[in-house]
């Protein structure tokens, strides 16, 4: 059985577990180029070596990040995106407002 | 001893109870602990922990800021769904309000048995050893998903799961609540015999 330790879970069956694909740094939605934003959405490096994984605990509906070496398949290290992601995004902020006044 | 005594024997050494009409609600957001303890319950230090309010309701805490709130038999849950008609359903002062009502099943799987019952249709070790009471699993449970509210103090299992798998879940739990567990393999092949 291949287990994967959960940050908030503890160690649980793969089954338990959802691949969420590789953890990228987003361009600015509103300033980047389509070919940029493109890139970002579909295209992926899937280096050999250690990588920056998404993964979701089904279970309790829960997204952390998996450090994984993709040659021996190990997983090293998992944490909460917390560590990462410090800030809300926005992506539609404040659109209705002036589009359907009161 | 016959055979069919024998079952009734065994489902009395553990008892499922359907309390999936008792109110039920989620809460998640950075005021969520805040607002729970302003309404006198009592937050979980840690999440995956439970704690009981004197009045019955048990406050499961899921993630650093989420928890569910299960209503207490001796109220109906009254005392819940009074909360839920007071929250803000839209989200203000990061809190959400999470309905659980129609999400949810709740089943509660008491007796001694209980453990072994669960042993049978989850990997994960809830052993008493294990998963000490006011415990909380999400975990896979009969290979769906499902969080396990070891409460201590009712002396009780509570299973939250997907509310359109109730039948099969029921059917899964009877099922393994009449299967002869391995000490008593042989005993149950005499009767049978």
């Amino acid at each position: 059985m291949k287990l994967m330790p959960c940050p908030l879970n503890g160690s649980r069956n793969i089954s338990e577990f959802t691949y969420g694909g590789e953890v990228a740094a987003m361009p600015d939605p509103t300033a980047c180029t389509d070919a940029e934003w493109a890139d970002y959405v579909f295209n992926k490096s899937n280096p050999a070596g250690v990588v920056r994984e998404w993964w979701l605990h089904n279970a309790s509906n829960y997204w952390f990040i998996a450090e994984r070496d993709t040659v021996t398949d190990t997983v090293l290290r998992t944490f909460d995106p917390g560590e990462i992601f410090k800030t809300r995004i926005d992506f539609t902020p404040h659109a209705t407002s002036q589009e359907n006044p009161a | 001893m016959d055979a069919l005594s024998d079952t009734t024997h065994r489902e009395r050494l553990c008892a499922l109870a359907d309390l999936t009409n008792l109110p039920r609600l989620g809460l998640r957001g950075r005021t969520a602990a805040e607002r729970l303890a302003a309404e006198g319950f009592r937050p979980p230090d840690a999440p995956n922990r439970l704690t009981r309010a004197d009045s019955g309701e048990t406050l499961l805490r899921l993630s650093q800021g989420e928890y569910l709130l299960l209503g207490s038999p001796a109220d109906r849950g009254a005392r819940v769904r009074a909360l839920e008609d007071a929250l803000p359903k839209a989200g203000e002062n990061a809190l959400y309000f999470l309905p659980r009502q129609d999400s949810h099943a709740w089943f509660r799987l008491g007796g001694p048995r209980r453990f072994e019952v669960m042993a049978k249709l989850c990997g994960v070790d809830l052993s008493p050893a294990a998963f000490a009471a006011d415990a909380v699993a999400q975990t896979s449970v009969a290979r769906i998903n499902a969080v396990v509210a070891n409460d201590g103090r009712g002396g009780a299992l509570h299973l939250l799961f997907d509310r359109p798998s109730a039948v099969f879940f029921r059917e899964a739990l009877l099922d393994a609540m009449r299967e002869p567990s391995a000490p008593r393999n042989r005993e149950t092949a005499c009767l049978v015999g």
